[in-house]
């Protein structure tokens, strides 16, 4: 690539807002996955812990 | 068919690719952006500019390939009433908006040295911006209605209303008179390009759909992973 050729500046800039916003993307993407995942674990956590209670309450 | 349409199953088998997807993603950017940017020559009109197509053409071609799926998925969904159908039309509109997006931006950025202006409101450019306000809508029908099964309704006529633009931005260069130029790869007759060029461009729009794939699949079982959490929540306030 020659880096002084004219208009060197567009492809720079599209090349950097592509991979700004894919990036982003793919951020945004797997920090959701992330999240959705943890408080996922939380509930199941919660749900289990009521579920094993119940049944120590039942077998007393 | 139907027993792949089982969230638990799509799960087991989007975990098993995912890895595959994610790595293949990487080698074919690496491989695309190096034929492209160091291996590709200069255009004999357009000098370095050129280059801006490795990224635009993809990004146009997966805007409207998106916008296909969720169409498709779309129509699963009222047909069929398959549970992944709405999910996968709901995840593929963010990833379709961001293509639209860099195609419509890519594209101005390429225009303004070719053309002498950054935007004209002519056939290819004003379809495609359209769908980027279809893919606004579509994802602000899923924000605005709280309810999920009429919220999957509402989002899926309209896709399938919107995909009559996905033709019109296709065959628009052909249909009117329009500053952008024709198919120059999808054509009766074969690709007008030299293989110099074609090849790092095809490599970059297989890379582009690599990673549609692989965020697709993620956003799919974030947004599984959301409905149980919605349900959990629902049921222990319930009892």
């Amino acid at each position: 690539m020659d880096w002084s050729a004219p208009h060197i500046g567009f492809v720079l800039a599209s090349y950097g807002i592509s991979a700004a916003v894919l990036g982003g993307l793919i951020v945004a993407v797997i920090v959701q996955n992330r999240l959705a995942r943890r408080k996922l674990d939380e509930l199941e956590g919660r749900q289990a812990a009521r579920r094993r209670s119940a049944n120590e309450v039942e077998a007393t | 068919m139907q027993k792949y349409a089982n969230p638990t199953r799509f799960n087991a088998i989007a975990g098993a690719v995912l890895p595959w997807c994610a790595g293949l993603t990487v080698l074919l950017f690496a491989v695309g952006l190096y034929l492209g940017l160091v291996e590709a020559p200069q255009d004999y009109q357009q000098g370095e500019t050129v280059r801006i197509m490795f990224v635009h053409v993809p990004a146009a071609w997966m805007a409207m390939a998106t916008y296909t799926v969720m169409a498709l998925a779309s129509a699963v969904a009222i047909i069929w009433r398959h549970p992944l159908a709405d999910v996968a039309a709901k995840t593929a509109a963010p990833i379709g908006a961001c293509f639209t997006f860099l195609a419509l931006v890519t594209g101005s950025l390429w225009g303004k040295p070719m053309w002498g202006t950054w935007w004209v409101w002519d056939a290819r450019l004003t379809s495609v911006f359209v769908l980027f306000l279809l893919y606004l809508g579509y994802i602000a029908i899923w924000q605005a209605i709280e309810e999920p099964t009429r919220a999957a309704r509402i989002a899926a006529i309209v896709a399938l209303v919107g995909f009559v633009n996905i033709p019109i931005i296709k065959f628009s260069v052909d249909w009117w008179n329009s500053l952008h130029q024709p198919a120059s790869v999808l054509k009766v007759g074969g690709p007008a390009i030299h293989s110099s060029i074609l090849i790092p461009l095809l490599i970059m729009a297989v890379a582009y759909t690599m990673l549609f794939l692989t965020l697709h699949l993620v956003a799919m079982r974030t947004e599984i992973m959301k409905r149980r959490i919605h349900n959990m929540e629902r049921a222990e306030v319930a009892g």
